[in-house]
């Protein structure tokens, strides 16, 4: 009698753990996604739905060439969803965009359009923030940009140039918000703690130059013949046609070889420190070759545009080390009340001539410029708030 | 929705898509122009066949068990032709067709490299406008009730 008791006690001791068990709410409840890339695809996919024009407003006004009015605070009112995504996104570690490397040549990336239009969405806001006066919520927002350039990551050479290009507009936003913030000292400070942590340099083209120079060896064989044609030829049928009748083992072999040793040498010299004239140089030197000879034109047609690759990489570095050297700047204005007269030793330098940025107080601020460069591209504004 | 009517819709989708006339063989064309394949299928009818052959083919078709399997076969092999034939004609084509037909073409790999290479950065980001106005997601606007209506009729 007693063991028939023990038996059913055990019985509904187990089935009442089993059913806790069962029941318990942290088992239920699957946790939110570990890759941030699923979560900005749900932010372009709540971006809201405006007519061209607005996109174009939205545009200029994160370029900062418009200043954010009632319309830009309206539109991106309505895209709250997306910038909600993407804030819960720049919190996640990982990202993995999950591009069909299998597919080659014709892996589609139709995210990238998408990233462009997020961050637009985000130096808007950024503005709207700094045009009300919080200066940290809007720098904030800057380096929200400035992580999810991260995040776009550098799978492809394509992404990795988006990824510049948000940096850029980051950089351009937050230049345009700290000389209005030019009297806070301790949120310069802490821009200053901030960037110091995030670098520029955590993303490289080696890594997407390695993944293609893969893709186009193995592309570039008889084997493959035909989809070397349809790519070479930019899927024209006749032109492709053409192709596969010409193409044989040994053309392929050799244009193989010659793509080959291009591309070694373009992964030294961009795995090598040396001055940027001189690397640029290089690289364009390797994007030459003989135009009367087909087997040379076709490697041509898979080696990158590498020079203009290591232009869009060296202006981007030189843009952070701007806003840096602006940091140092402005916080000498904001503890003596005046701007100094020559520029600070020991500033970041500039990353095309690997000098000091040459200095010029101005009558609103300063300006930071690339030495012996006059283009406007190379000079970096900075207005202080009266 | 009726099978008879779904069926309606196909067809009619099929025939506005792809050609559904009948093919029509022109022999003498086919000879003149193939003339080295014609001599060839002359060549093999000519040659005599086994004289043991018909024979042996006789005796195991003469089993009533061995003609209904061959029945059978030939039923079953037509069937799964015409349906594969059916799906070659509304599924899709060879993959680099497709893709070279398909607007989504526009941001493949190949394509982006070729217009940054072209153009630079300034060509690439007109190349995303585009892309942006012909594809999507176009982010909608459909209320749940919206979003689920329809779905009564599955």
């Amino acid at each position: 009698m007693v063991s028939i008791c023990k038996g059913s006690l055990t019985k509904t001791l187990f089935l009442t753990l089993a059913l806790t068990f069962i029941a318990s709410p942290v088992i239920a409840i699957p946790p939110d996604p570990d890759n941030a890339a699923l979560l900005y695809y749900q932010g372009f996919l709540t971006l809201a739905q405006l007519e061209e024009v607005a996109w174009d407003h939205i545009s200029n006004v994160a370029r900062g060439k418009a200043e954010p009015d009632d319309k830009a605070r309206e539109y991106i009112s309505k895209c709250a969803g997306a910038i909600e995504f993407a804030e819960v996104a720049v919190k996640v570690p990982k990202c993995d965009w999950g591009v069909r490397y299998s597919q080659g040549f014709e892996a589609l990336m139709p995210q990238l359009p998408q990233m462009r239009r997020l961050t637009f969405v985000l130096m808007v806001d950024a503005r709207i923030r700094a045009a009300d006066g919080d200066y940290k919520a809007a720098i904030e927002r800057c380096l929200m940009a400035g992580t999810f350039a991260r995040h776009v990551g550098d799978d492809t050479l394509i992404s990795y140039l988006v990824s510049i290009a948000v940096r850029n507009l980051e950089y351009t936003c937050m230049r345009d918000i700290i000389g209005r913030a030019a009297g806070d000292v301790e949120l310069l400070q802490w821009l200053k703690n901030k960037l110091a942590t995030s670098g520029t340099v955590d993303l490289s083209p080696v890594r997407p130059l390695k993944i293609e120079i893969e893709i186009v060896s193995n592309l570039i064989r008889i084997d493959n013949v035909e989809k070397f044609a349809w790519v070479l030829a930019l899927s024209d049928e006749k032109k492709a046609m053409e192709i596969i009748k010409k193409a044989d083992e040994e053309t392929l072999n050799q244009a193989r070889r010659i793509y080959s040793e291009r591309m070694k040498s373009a992964l030294t010299i961009l795995s090598t420190p040396m001055p940027y004239e001189q690397a640029h140089s290089r690289l364009k030197q390797l994007a030459e070759f003989d135009q009367n000879d087909p087997v040379s034109m076709a490697a041509k047609f898979f080696a990158p545009a590498l020079d203009k690759v290591l232009y869009q990489m060296t202006a981007v570095e030189t843009h952070a080390n701007a806003i840096k050297a602006a940091i140092e700047i402005l916080m000498i204005h904001a503890k003596t009340g005046r701007l100094p007269d020559a520029l600070p030793s020991e500033l970041p330098k500039d990353g095309f001539s690997g000098k000091d940025f040459e200095y010029e107080k101005m009558k609103e601020g300063f300006v930071l410029r690339c030495p012996g460069k006059d283009s406007d591209v190379y000079r970096y504004e900075f207005k202080i708030k009266k | 929705m009726s099978t008879e009517k779904d069926d309606k819709w196909l067809d009619e989708l099929i025939s506005q898509n792809i050609d559904t006339t009948k093919p029509e063989f022109d022999a003498e064309e086919w000879k003149t122009r193939h003339p080295d394949a014609f001599q060839s299928i002359l060549s093999r009818r000519a040659k005599p066949a086994s004289s043991n052959q018909p024979d042996v083919l006789r005796r195991i078709f003469a089993h009533p068990i061995v003609r209904l399997a061959a029945a059978a076969v030939i039923i079953v092999t037509t069937g799964l032709l015409l349906t594969r034939d059916r799906q070659r004609q509304i599924g899709p084509s060879p993959e680099p067709r497709l893709v070279a037909d398909s607007p989504t073409r526009i941001v493949s790999m190949i394509s982006l490299r070729t217009t940054y290479q072209q153009g630079g950065w300034d060509a690439l980001d007109r190349q995303f406008r585009e892309t942006l106005k012909t594809l999507g997601p176009g982010p909608s606007s459909l209320t749940p009730g919206q979003l689920l209506n329809g779905t009564n009729d599955l």
